[in-house]
Parts: C-alpha cells; sequence; structure tokens
C-alpha cells in the first residue's frame, strides 16, 4: 500500500464516500415519505424538494471527494484504497441516479391525492 | 472476441507438512467422536453438513405440503383437502420454506465455505455455529410441533394482523408459528455476526479487500441485511406474541393500535429477506461461471457493487407489498415504484457480467453450469415480471392473485432453489469427497426445470384469469381448468426432479459410487479448492498467503510472501499453539495483527440452546415457571461458555510486556479483536430493534388525534430524571474501569465495577418505583402498549449490562485481567455507553415528544 495514502483520515474519507450514496438516498426515501401528509396538509411542497436537493448535494459531494481520492491513489498494481475510491464513484452514481428517480414523482403527482 | 481462458488442470501449490507437525495440529483441532461427542462438536465442517441435511428436510416437507395443494387445486370444486386443512398446509408451506429453508440453507453454505475460502482454520466462534445449529434445529421443531398438537397455523406466511390476532385466530397455532420462528431469528442473526466477523477480520495475510472473492461480498451483504431485516421482525412477532397474551394493543385499532403496523414491521422485513436468499445465490453463481468458463469474472468491482447497492435498495422497496392495503398516500406509493424499478439495474449489471463472462468462451456443461444457466434465466424471468408488479395499477390488477405466486415462485426457485443446486452439484463433493454422477446430475437438472416451468409458467395465466391465491378450490367453466391441471402435472414433475437430486447423493456419496473428489476437481481459481476433500478440521496446515483474486490460477505457490509473512505461517504450522488458534487480520489489507485464541469443543452451545428452546416453549405454553427455568439454563449457558478457560489464565503468569504468539499478540482490544466487532453487531442490532419500536410509537401516534389519548395523563418527569442522572453519573465509573485496567490497578478496577453495578441496580429500582406510579388505563390502550414496550426493552438492556458487569467483576476479583487482556471490560464500558445513550433517546421518546407533538 502506498504509504502516503494510507492515511487514518484517507481511509476515513474512503468509508464515508463509499457510504455517502447509500445513506443519502435511505435518508431521502424516508424523509419524502414522512413529508407527504405535511406537504398536503400546509400546501408546502417544497419541503420535498428542499429533501431532494440536499441528498443530491450529499451524494455530489461524496462523489467529488471519492474522484479525488481516486486519483491520489492510483498506482498500477491498484491498491485497496483505489477500489474503495472506484466504488465509491460507482455507488454514488448509482444512488443519485435512484434519488432523481424518486424526486420526479414530485413533479407530476399531487401530495393531496 | 479474444478471450484469455485459463488451462484445464491447476495444480494445487501445497506444502506437505512434517508429519509430527500434522500430528500436533490434528491432536489440537479434532472433536470428540461417536454420538455423545457429536453433541460437543462446534467444526464449521461437520456442523455445515448437519444444518444442510437438517433444512433440506424441511425443504422436502415443504414441498410435500405444496404437492398437496397442488393437488387439491388439479381440478374445479375439489375436495382432497377441507379448506381449514388447505389454510394450514399454504400457512406451512410459505413458512417452512422461507424461514426453515432457504435462509438458513444459505447459512450452512456460508458456514462451510468461509474458513476455507478466506484461508483460515475456522470461524471466529465456533461454539456459537454449534449454538446456531441447536437453536435451528429447537425451532424448528417447536414450530412443527403444531402438527403433533393438531393445531396448525393458518394465517399465511405472512401472518396479517388482525387474522393473526385472537380474536380470528385463538388456537395456539399461531403461537407456535410465532414463538418458533422467533427461535429460528436468532439463529440467523446470530449467524450474521459469525459471517460479518469472520469475514472482515480472519481472512488470510495478503486477501485484502480487493481479493476479496464475490461470494464473500455477496455473504457481508446478507449479514448485514439479516441484522436489518430480521431484527424488525423479531420486534413485530414480540408484539403479536404480546397482543396475544399480554393484553397489548399494538394492532388493535379499538384501542388506538394499528394493524398496518404489523404490514410495515413485516414488509421492512419481508422484502430483503428475499435479497437475502437471492444475493448470496448470486455469489454462488459468480463462483461457477468463471471456474466452468476459465475467465475471471467480468467486471468483478461492479459485481460486488451491485451487491451492496442491492443490500440498501432492498430495504426501500417494502411499501410495494402494501399498494393495495390502503393507508398510502399515491404520492408516496411512487416513491417506491421509483425505488422498485431501480432495484432492476443493479441485478442487471450481474446478469451482463455473467454472459459477458460466458461470451466467447466454450464453458464445461457441468450440472452445476447448467444450473447457474438456469438461475440466471429464471430470475431474469421473474425479474421482468417484478418490474411489472411495481407499477401501481397493475400490482392493484394482478395483487393476490396467482400472477404474483408465479412471480416470487420465478424469483425464488429461480434464484435459491436452482443456486443451491448448482453450489450443491459443485461444492458437495468438497465436503464429501465424492463425486455426484454427471449424467444422473443432468437427469435432475431438465427434470427439474422442465417441471418447473410447466408448473409455474401458466400460473400467471391463471392470474391473469382471476384466479385468487390462498382459495382452497376455484369453479369450474372459468378457464382455469387447464392451467391448474398443468400447473399440477409441472408440480409433480418438479418433485420427480428433486427425487432425481436425492437418488443421485444416495447413490454417488451415501454409497460411495462417485468416484473420490481430489483437491481442485473443477480446476478452480480461489482458495476452497486449496485443501483436501473434505477439508481436515485445521483446515490449513500452513495457512495461505494471498496476493490475487484467483490464488490457484495466478499464484505458482501459497506459501510465498514477504519474509516476515512466509515465517508467521510455517512457524504456526511447525510450533503450533497448544489451543485452537488462528491469524487475526486487518480489515482492508489482511495484515496479520495478532492470534486469536479459538474455542474448543463443548457442549455449552447445546445447553444454552435447550435452555433457549425452553424458555421459548414456557411462553407458548403459558408456563412461567418453565420460562424462568429456560432463562435460567441460558444464563448459566452462556456464563460457563464465555468464562476464560485454564490455558488463557497460563498466558497472564510471568509476563511483563504482551504475551505474544510467534511475534504476534494474543490478547486484543478495540477494533483488532474479532469480540469488540461482535458486541459493536450486537449494539447495532439492538438499535435496530429499538429503531423499529420508535418508528412504531411514531406511527401510531400519527394515526390518533391525541397523544397520550383521553383520560391518561402525561408521565411524571421527576423520576425519569432521577434514571437519567443514574446512567449519566455510571457513565464515569464504566471508563474509570476501563482506564484502570489500562494502568494495571486491580482495585481501582473492581471499585469502579462495583459502582457500574450499583448505578445499575439503582436504575432498576427507580424503574420498578415509577413502574407503581404509573396511570393504569396505560393498559387499555396502544399508547400504552408502545409505552410499555420501550420501557421495558431499556430495562432489559441495563439487566443484560448488570450480568456483563457481574461478568466482568467476577473475573475482575480473581485477578484475570492485566493491561494486555482486558476485552470484556472495554466492552462492557462500550455497551454501557450504549446503554445510557439508549435511554436518553427512549426517555426523550416517551417523556418528552408528548409534550411537543
Amino acid at each position: 500500500v502506498n504509504s502516503s495514502t494510507d492515511t487514518t483520515s484517507t481511509r476515513w474519507s474512503l468509508w464515508f464516500t463509499f457510504l455517502c450514496g447509500p445513506f443519502a438516498w435511505t435518508a431521502h426515501e424516508f424523509l419524502s415519505y414522512a413529508l407527504v401528509r405535511p406537504a398536503c396538509s400546509y400546501g408546502v411542497l417544497i419541503l420535498e424538494y428542499i429533501v431532494t436537493l440536499a441528498a443530491l448535494a450529499t451524494v455530489g459531494g461524496g462523489l467529488y471527494l471519492a474522484l479525488r481520492i481516486h486519483h491520489g491513489t492510483f498506482t498500477d498494481p491498484p491498491t485497496t484504497p483505489h477500489f474503495l475510491a472506484i466504488a465509491a464513484i460507482v455507488l454514488n452514481v448509482l444512488f443519485g441516479y435512484a434519488i432523481v428517480m424518486e424526486a420526479i414523482p414530485n413533479l407530476v403527482v399531487s401530495p393531496c391525492l | 472476441m479474444a478471450v484469455e481462458q485459463r488451462p484445464e488442470v491447476v495444480n494445487l501449490p501445497h506444502v506437505e507438512p512434517e508429519p509430527e507437525h500434522e500430528d500436533a495440529l490434528k491432536r489440537i483441532w479434532t472433536d470428540p467422536t461417536g454420538p455423545w461427542g457429536w453433541t460437543a462438536n462446534v467444526q464449521n465442517g461437520p456442523i455445515a453438513k448437519r444444518f444442510m441435511a437438517t433444512v433440506f428436510a424441511f425443504f422436502l416437507i415443504g414441498g410435500v405440503e405444496a404437492l398437496i395443494m397442488r393437488t387439491q387445486l388439479a381440478t374445479p370444486n375439489n375436495t382432497f383437502v377441507t379448506p381449514d386443512v388447505y389454510n394450514q398446509v399454504f400457512t406451512m408451506h410459505g413458512s417452512t420454506m422461507m424461514f426453515l429453508f432457504a435462509v438458513p440453507m444459505m447459512e450452512a453454505f456460508a458456514e462451510f465455505l468461509i474458513p476455507v475460502m478466506i484461508g483460515t482454520r475456522e470461524l471466529p466462534f465456533p461454539r456459537m455455529t454449534a449454538f446456531l445449529y441447536w437453536t435451528l434445529l429447537f425451532g424448528a421443531i417447536m414450530f412443527n410441533a403444531s402438527f403433533l398438537f393438531r393445531s396448525l397455523p393458518d394465517s399465511g406466511w405472512f401472518a396479517y394482523t388482525p387474522l393473526s390476532s385472537v380474536p380470528y385466530s385463538s388456537s395456539l397455532g399461531i403461537d407456535f408459528w410465532n414463538l418458533g420462528l422467533d427461535v429460528a431469528q436468532i439463529a440467523a442473526i446470530g449467524d450474521a455476526f459469525e459471517i460479518i466477523v469472520g469475514i472482515l477480520k480472519t481472512r488470510a495475510p495478503g486477501m485484502s479487500l480487493r481479493h476479496l472473492p464475490v461470494y464473500l461480498w455477496s455473504l457481508l451483504v446478507m449479514g448485514f441485511s439479516m441484522i436489518f431485516g430480521f431484527t424488525p421482525l423479531f420486534i413485530c412477532t414480540l408484539m403479536l406474541n404480546l397482543d396475544r397474551h399480554w393484553a397489548t394493543h399494538f394492532f388493535d385499532s379499538s384501542a388506538g393500535g394499528n394493524p398496518l403496523l404489523w404490514q410495515h414491521l413485516f414488509w421492512i422485513f419481508g422484502h430483503p429477506e428475499v435479497y437475502i436468499m437471492f444475493i448470496p445465490a448470486t455469489g454462488l453463481i459468480s463462483m461457477i461461471i468463471p471456474t466452468f468458463a476459465r475467465r475471471r469474472l467480468v467486471g468483478h468491482t461492479l459485481v460486488v457493487l451491485s451487491m451492496v447497492a442491492t443490500g440498501f435498495l432492498s430495504f426501500g422497496l417494502w411499501v410495494h407489498h402494501m399498494f393495495s392495503s390502503g393507508g398510502v398516500p399515491p404520492l408516496a406509493m411512487s416513491f417506491f415504484t421509483a425505488a422498485s424499478m431501480t432495484i432492476a439495474v443493479p441485478s442487471g449489471v450481474q446478469m451482463i457480467a455473467w454472459i459477458a463472462t460466458l461470451w466467447g468462451t466454450r464453458p464445461r456443461m457441468t450440472t452445476s453450469m447448467l444450473y447457474s444457466i438456469g438461475f440466471i434465466v429464471t430470475f431474469v424471468l421473474g425479474g421482468i415480471s417484478g418490474v411489472t408488479l411495481a407499477v401501481v395499477p397493475w400490482d392493484w390488477q394482478v395483487t393476490d392473485d396467482y400472477y404474483v405466486v408465479a412471480h416470487f415462485h420465478y424469483v425464488l426457485i429461480g434464484s435459491l432453489l436452482f443456486g443451491m443446486f448448482a453450489g450443491l452439484y459443485y461444492w458437495l463433493p468438497k465436503l464429501t469427497n465424492r463425486m455426484f454422477s454427471e449424467p444422473l446430475g443432468k437427469w435432475n437438472f431438465w427434470v427439474t426445470i422442465i417441471g418447473f416451468n410447466i408448473a409455474f409458467f401458466p400460473m400467471h395465466f391463471s392470474g391473469l384469469l382471476g384466479m385468487p391465491r390462498r382459495v382452497y378450490t376455484f369453479p369450474a367453466g372459468a378457464g382455469l381448468e387447464l392451467p391448474n391441471l398443468v400447473s399440477t402435472v409441472g408440480a409433480y414433475i418438479l418433485g420427480v426432479g428433486v427425487l432425481l437430486f436425492l437418488i443421485n447423493f444416495f447413490w454417488s456419496t451415501v454409497l460411495a459410487h462417485g468416484r473420490e473428489t481430489g483437491i481442485n476437481p473443477w480446476g478452480a481459481g480461489t482458495l476452497d479448492f486449496a485443501t483436501e476433500s473434505p477439508p481436515p478440521d485445521e483446515g490449513y496446515r500452513v495457512m495461505p498467503i494471498v496476493h490475487s483474486l484467483f490464488p490457484l490460477w495466478d499464484q505458482d505457490r501459497l506459501d510465498e510472501g514477504d519474509p516476515e509473512t512466509v515465517r508467521l505461517v510455517h512457524a504456526l504450522e511447525q510450533s503450533p499453539t497448544h489451543y485452537r488458534a488462528t491469524l487475526i487480520t486487518s480489515l482492508a489489507e489482511g495484515i496479520p495483527e495478532g492470534v486469536l485464541r479459538m474455542a474448543s469443543a463443548s457442549r455449552l452451545p447445546l445447553l444454552t440452546s435447550i435452555g433457549l428452546a425452553v424458555l421459548f416453549a414456557g411462553e407458548l405454553f403459558g408456563v412461567h415457571a418453565v420460562t424462568i427455568i429456560g432463562l435460567s439454563v441460558m444464563i448459566v449457558g452462556i456464563w460457563l461458555w464465555l468464562w476464560p478457560p485454564i490455558v488463557e489464565r497460563e498466558f497472564q503468569l510471568g509476563d511483563n510486556g504482551g504475551p505474544t504468539v510467534h511475534g504476534l499478540p494474543v490478547y486484543h482490544t478495540g477494533a483488532r479483536a474479532p469480540g469488540w466487532w461482535a458486541m459493536l453487531l450486537v449494539l447495532l442490532t439492538i438499535s435496530v430493534g429499538s429503531a423499529c419500536c420508535i418508528f412504531s410509537y411514531f406511527y401510531l401516534r400519527a394515526t390518533v388525534p391525541d397523544w397520550p389519548p383521553a383520560g391518561i395523563t402525561r408521565p411524571d418527569l421527576a423520576l425519569p430524571i432521577v434514571r437519567n442522572v443514574l446512567l449519566v453519573v455510571s457513565l464515569a465509573p464504566a471508563w474509570w474501569a476501563l482506564r484502570a485496567i489500562r494502568r494495571d490497578h486491580q482495585v481501582q478496577l473492581q471499585l469502579s465495577l462495583v459502582l457500574v453495578l450499583t448505578c445499575g441496580v439503582a436504575f432498576v429500582a427507580a424503574t420498578l418505583a415509577e413502574i407503581l406510579q404509573w396511570d393504569p388505563n396505560l393498559q387499555a390502550q396502544a399508547y400504552g402498549s408502545i409505552f410499555y414496550l420501550l420501557q421495558g426493552i431499556q430495562l432489559l438492556i441495563i439487566i443484560i449490562g448488570l450480568l456483563i458487569g457481574l461478568f466482568c467483576l467476577a473475573q475482575a476479583s480473581l485477578g484475570y485481567f492485566n493491561r494486555w487482556r482486558h476485552l470484556a471490560v472495554q466492552n462492557l464500558a462500550n455497551y454501557w455507553t450504549f446503554a445510557t445513550i439508549h435511554w436518553l433517546i427512549v426517555a426523550a421518546v416517551v417523556y418528552v415528544s408528548p409534550y411537543i407533538l
């Protein structure tokens, strides 16, 4: 392992970016679900939009960090931090897609139906 | 397309042992033999065999139940069984297949394969392995004992309330279902600990995460999914039991409860349950295909990530089982539609990876490979019908009809059954040292897959024609006669297919007509085919050093690497410890960190498991004295089980520095210690359970206008504040105890432990005093039920903490702890901190939130 990359901060950053997407998506789904009735009662669908934007910002942050670590850990042969960085990039992209998919109904379905 | 294929034969880079070294290792690792010795066995190999045989027996029972159903439905208005018996049979079939066959079979594979695949000697907690087997066995017996009492459950495998509540199911049937399955769930959660800690902390030197075979990744996902999935099930079945026998009202709508709460909690378990079975099955397939294609898995990283993503996504789909239940707004349903469709993406990635791996190769079409291809085709069909069910209008149209039955059988049989057969044909010869008959295996495959499709494909049409599931008959003249008759014929053909497997097994293995397996019959590239068949008790004589994802394909030898690691693995073989031991390695890189002392053969797991079964049996029949006896046996069993053996005490003598073996430390604390990880997972499990209870609290709160309901006063805050203070104050001695032993201050350690215990006992006393002040009207409302439940869980957490504290104090008073060896004290500090934080959250929910929300 490249000693310059095997620092505690890099390890923590890696696990953070690895879990960023899944946790952002989980929070997005649960909060979106919980906010449907308040959105109808108070007529404020903007709460749903804020949750989506916050989730996408989290995923975007995770993706940015993962890309930085990916560039910083590139060696031949590849190392475990590099493997985890690639994993984090893919997971953030996938869960970003899932968040967008879940946000689309907010644009077309009324919360009061 | 140019394809780099591996050579047909892979030679084993094996290290021949010196005879005297081999004898020493064997003496240490061999369990007692004979029937009496059998009860003390803790080796993963024999226990995995028992696990497989036991759950296969339940699979046959579930299969016979399926044939009874199909016989009844062969013709319209048939009277082969009565409606009541039909209800019981479909409940037993679903429950047996889901709880006693599907998940346990995947656990059995894991128990056998993990040690050999990660290159270690044994699973990290061998007595736990034995305990899990006995627990599953007793739970399954308790569940099936309902046959003897002629009181079978009849509410379907998901036992919806209020159908499963006392007014509609007053017999013991649901209680057999409930408590028997609770015992089996404990086995599943315990297995998750074993799987996760084993894979993360006891891999072969050099096996970093990027060299971790796909199957082991799938087991990690399965392990965490079992913790997050089975715990909600445990909570909701606990609530059902409390409703049925302890006068609570969680699901009683006339007292502020809500039957839909059951559906939420059940499906938070129930949907991931499918992936708990499916993901390890995909892991098996991802190991088999590269071997027979003689090519590395295409997109290894993407396949791993697909599994991880599928594991997460599977917990966000549960509401699609409730689209037709009402109570979920259409916008909210749309979120779950989106999630349900999104999960097709990672599943699709795996399919494409397998096809790409096979593309351009000439794979060996063994029976195992045929089943792998059957897996892919069948699961794609089931997956496509699954995507249609994510669409709300379509789901409304086909809910509870045979289209759904066809869908989930394509998914479950496609993934689990075909995955299991692929795995059995691939790995069972390794475990038994006898190869299956390939011609008979191919007959087995073709009869099974043809029978399966004849049985289940017509159900799509009978469903679309409107045939409801769970109804014991159907009328003539509705166009349902032909598809039902064809399905019944197919079911019997499928049964013949399973019978052919049994014949093959007995002919090849039991009667020993199959040729001997040898070491690597398929030319596989992973470590599971690096040892003899069956793998010896010690696993590996010289523990392997790994530099590749396919070490048997890529490495010339398995004992080459950096000089220090080479010296270590040979030293462990030539001069083994006089107790069972394996290596602890670092989480990410697989670097040796220490030597892990492992438990030897013992009957304490059996005793503990008997205690657990007696406890639940006492609860089942409402005999509280029996419950208390079972609980006492359990506590004694666990205490003796965890009590350090003499060999560890010997280490304590005369060590000024840290005791080491071959240069590696033997005592561990913190993230290096498997026991620390096990405690972390215990706390995670309790957290999930408590989160379910808190979710239930707010769910019930959201469905009633007044909280607390009219006539119930808000709880007084005086005693809760005292309890807060007691626990927060007790944190100081809990951490002082750890600080003291790190400096070898024995007296300070004991005093700190006594202080912790005193605070804990005072907390329990304050709780009991508060209970006397609680409004008696609480008992009449769901508000009171959830209030009691959260308080009860907190009380239980503290009582368990007191037992851990007593355990530590007993060892401390005998001088067993020192600055090197004090994991139990560290675990107590962590546990006590968790218990305090847990209480602060519970107190905020039950005492503060009624004033705010």
